[in-house]
C-alpha cells in the first residue's frame, strides 16, 4: 500500500497503478475518495452526475443509480484537514502515484 | 437584400447523372466490369473482403427504373440490386483481408479505386430508389403526431415486445428437418451485418448535432467493446460463427445471403448513408435495440439446444443485456430530446423509420423460413420432377425452356428466379445447391422444382452436362 498527501483545492483525481479514484462530497464537509469505475461496465463515474438527495451517482454511460453506500464501502481510506488531504492507495505495483486536477463533475460545488 | 430567384426543382435542367436512367444503367454496367464483381468457381469468398460476385453480365437486361413493388422484393432484379448497393455501401468501410494482403492488394486498389467510387456515387441513388421507393407506399404515416401520442406508441411496442415469448427465426430453426443447418443458414444471413456491427451506425458519429451527438457515441462505446477488441460486438460474433464451424472473415458467405438480409443489411446504410434521413434512424435504431433483446435471449437458448455447450453464444447474451439499455438510451437520450429540440414536425420520421425497420425484419424472417422449408424439401421437389417433366413433354402449350451445355467444375454463382423452375438433366451429374453445404445430386433423367424467389445455384460434377430449364410459372399448374 501507498501513502499520498495532496491538495484538494487543487487536486481531486488519484492514480494508482491501473486504479483510480476521484474526491466526492455530498455537502461539503465529509469528503470519499471513490472508485472512478462503475460497477455494471467500468463507466466514468467521475463524469457521473451526483444525486445527493436520493445518494446516489448516475453513470454517464448506460445511467445506472450507483448507491453512494457501496461506493463508500471501496473508498480509500482518507483524511482530510484543511489545506492537505492524505489517502492510503492499494500497492499501485511499481507505477507511479499521480495526482491531478481533471474535471470531475460527480460532487458537490 | 434582394434573393436571387432559384429555378423550382422541377425547371431546372436535367442533368444525365442525376436525372437520365440511361446515363445509369450505363454506369451500372461500367461498374460491374470488374474482376471484382465476376463469376467465381468456388462457393466461398475466402479472406477477400474485395470480392463480391454480382452476375454484372446480367446486368443490362434488368429494369432498376421503376422502384420495386411490394410484391418484388425478392425478385432477380432486387437481389442484384442488394448485392451492388450493399458492395458500394461498403466502399465507405475499411475491409482489411486477415492474411496476405500483398496478393490481394490490386484488388484493393480496385475496390476504393478512383473509377468504383466515381460510377458507385452515380448509380446509389438510383439503386437506392429502385429498392426502397415502395417504402412510401407501403407505410403511411398521418394524423397529427404529439410528443405524448408518439411515447404511448412505442411505450405499446416495448410492453409488446416484453410479453413476446417466440420468435421466429428460433422457430424456423427447431422445427426443420435439419436443425444445425436451418442454424447455420441463420447465423450466415446475420453475419453480413453483425461481422461489421455498428459500421453503419459509425456513419453518425461525425458533425455537430448537440447532445443527440454524444448519445450516439455511447451506444457505440458499447458496440466497438470498450476498445477491448475481444469484447467488440462483431469479435463476440466471429466467436460465434467459429464455435459452429464457420468462417469468420466477413461476407466469406456472400453467395448465401437471401434477399431480404441484403435488403436490410442495406435499409440501415441508406438511413445512415444520408444524413438527410437521421431521423428516420433514430426510430429504426429504436426498434431493433428494442426488437433485438427478446430475439437474442430466444436464440442464445436455440443455439444451445440446436449445438450443445460449445457453441458461444456470448454474442446473444451481451445483446439481451445491453440492448435493453440501448433501446431506453435512444427512446429517453436521443427521441425524446429530439422532439424537444427540433419539433413534433419530426415525428413522422421517427414512426417512419420505426416502422421500416420493423417491416423490413419481418419480411427477412419470412424469407429465411421460406429458405429453410425449400431447402428441406429437397428431396420432395427432387420427386417432383420427372412427373412435371412428362407432363411438359405430353403438353401442347410449352413453357419457355432453355438448354445449357456445361463442362466438369462450372459453376452458377447463386441467384434466384420470378417464377417457378424445372431444371431437368439430360445427360451428366449436377450438384444442385440450396445453402451454404447442402445440396442434391441430380443424374440423367433427374431434377428439381425450383422455387420463385428461392436462393440456389448449381455445379457440374462430370466431364460434362447437359440440362434444360423450364419456366413454368407456378409448378402445381404441371402437376396434373
Ligand atoms: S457502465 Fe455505468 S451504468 Fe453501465
Ligand atoms: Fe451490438
Ligand atoms: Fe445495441
Ligand atoms: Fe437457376
Amino acid at each position: 500500500m501507498a501513502v499520498v498527501t495532496f491538495d484538494p483545492g487543487h487536486a481531486r483525481f488519484v492514480k494508482a497503478g491501473s486504479r483510480s479514484f476521484f474526491l466526492s462530497t455530498t455537502d461539503g464537509r465529509v469528503f470519499h475518495l471513490l472508485r472512478t469505475t462503475c460497477p455494471h461496465r467500468g463507466g466514468p463515474l467521475h463524469l457521473g452526475q451526483l444525486d445527493a438527495s436520493r445518494g446516489v451517482i448516475r453513470c454517464p454511460w448506460h445511467d445506472n443509480d450507483i448507491p453512494l453506500r457501496c461506493l463508500e464501502r471501496d473508498a480509500a481510506p482518507l483524511v482530510m484537514r484543511p489545506g492537505s488531504a492524505t489517502a492510503v492507495l492499494p500497492d499501485p505495483g511499481g507505477e507511479p502515484i499521480t495526482v491531478d486536477g481533471r474535471l470531475i463533475l460527480a460532487t458537490q460545488r | 437584400m434582394q434573393h436571387k430567384k432559384r429555378p423550382r426543382s422541377d425547371e431546372r435542367p436535367k442533368i444525365p447523372a442525376v436525372d437520365d436512367y440511361d446515363f445509369f444503367a450505363r454506369c451500372l454496367e461500367e461498374f460491374g466490369e470488374s474482376n471484382l464483381f465476376a463469376d467465381i468457381e468456388t462457393w466461398l469468398v475466402e479472406d477477400n473482403p474485395y470480392r463480391r460476385p454480382l452476375r454484372p453480365h446480367v446486368f443490362k437486361y434488368l429494369d432498376f427504373g421503376k422502384p420495386l413493388a411490394r410484391e418484388e422484393l425478392l425478385t432477380y432484379t432486387s437481389l442484384t440490386a442488394c448485392r451492388t448497393l450493399l458492395t458500394i455501401y461498403e466502399s465507405d468501410f475499411i475491409l482489411l483481408p486477415r492474411r496476405d494482403l500483398a496478393s490481394k492488394r490490386a484488388d484493393l486498389d480496385e475496390f476504393y479505386g478512383r473509377r468504383a467510387q466515381v460510377l458507385g456515387a452515380i448509380v446509389r441513388p438510383w439503386l437506392e430508389s429502385y429498392l426502397f421507393g415502395f417504402l412510401d407506399d407501403a407505410i403511411s404515416i398521418s394524423g397529427r403526431w404529439t410528443l405524448s401520442s408518439m411515447r404511448e406508441y412505442f411505450e405499446s411496442f416495448v410492453a409488446e415486445e416484453r410479453r413476446r415469448s417466440d420468435c421466429s427465426m428460433a422457430t424456423a430453426i427447431l422445427t426443420s428437418d435439419n436443425p444445425q443447418h436451418a442454424a447455420r443458414t441463420c447465423l450466415v444471413q446475420l453475419a453480413g451485418d453483425f461481422l461489421l456491427e455498428s459500421s453503419a451506425m459509425g456513419r453518425n458519429v461525425g458533425g455537430s448535432y448537440g447532445p443527440l451527438q454524444s448519445e450516439m457515441f455511447k451506444i457505440l462505446i458499447d458496440e466497438l467493446g470498450y476498445g477491448v477488441h475481444r469484447t467488440r460486438h462483431s469479435s463476440l460474433y466471429e466467436a460465434t460463427m467459429e464455435s459452429v464451424g464457420l468462417a469468420s472473415m466477413p461476407h466469406t458467405y456472400w453467395q448465401f445471403y437471401l434477399t431480404s438480409s441484403l435488403l436490410l443489411n442495406n435499409y440501415y446504410n441508406y438511413v445512415c448513408r444520408n444524413h438527410g434521413r437521421f431521423f428516420r434512424y433514430i426510430g429504426a435504431l429504436f426498434q431493433a435495440e428494442t426488437g433485438f433483446i427478446e430475439m437474442c435471449r430466444r436464440m442464445a437458448d436455440t443455439l444451445r439446444k440446436v449445438f450443445g455447450p460449445g457453441v458461444d453464444v456470448r454474442y446473444f447474451q451481451e445483446h439481451a443485456h445491453i440492448d435493453q439499455h440501448h433501446s431506453r438510451m435512444v427512446f429517453d437520450k436521443m427521441i425524446l430530446p429530439a422532439v424537444e429540440m427540433f419539433g413534433e414536425g419530426i415525428i413522422p420520421d421517427i414512426v417512419r423509420g420505426f416502422e421500416e425497420g420493423k417491416f423490413l425484419t419481418g419480411i427477412a424472417n419470412q424469407d429465411f423460413l421460406d429458405q429453410v422449408v425449400w431447402s428441406d424439401g429437397s428431396a420432395h421437389w427432387k420427386l417432383l420432377a420427372p412427373a412435371i417433366h412428362r407432363n411438359i413433354e405430353q403438353s401442347r402449350e410449352k413453357p419457355k425452356v432453355q438448354r445449357f451445355i456445361e463442362p466438369r467444375g462450372e459453376l452458377s454463382v447463386t441467384h434466384v428466379h420470378d417464377g417457378d423452375e424445372l431444371c431437368f438433366i439430360q445427360s451428366g451429374i449436377m450438384r444442385f445447391v440450396t445453402g451454404h453445404e447442402r445440396s442434391v445430386l441430380l443424374h440423367a433423367g433427374e431434377g428439381t422444382v425450383i422455387r420463385r424467389n428461392r436462393l440456389h445455384g448449381a455445379i457440374i460434377e462430370s466431364e460434362e452436362c447437359t440440362y434444360d430449364i423450364h419456366s413454368i410459372g407456378d409448378y402445381e399448374q404441371w402437376l396434373s
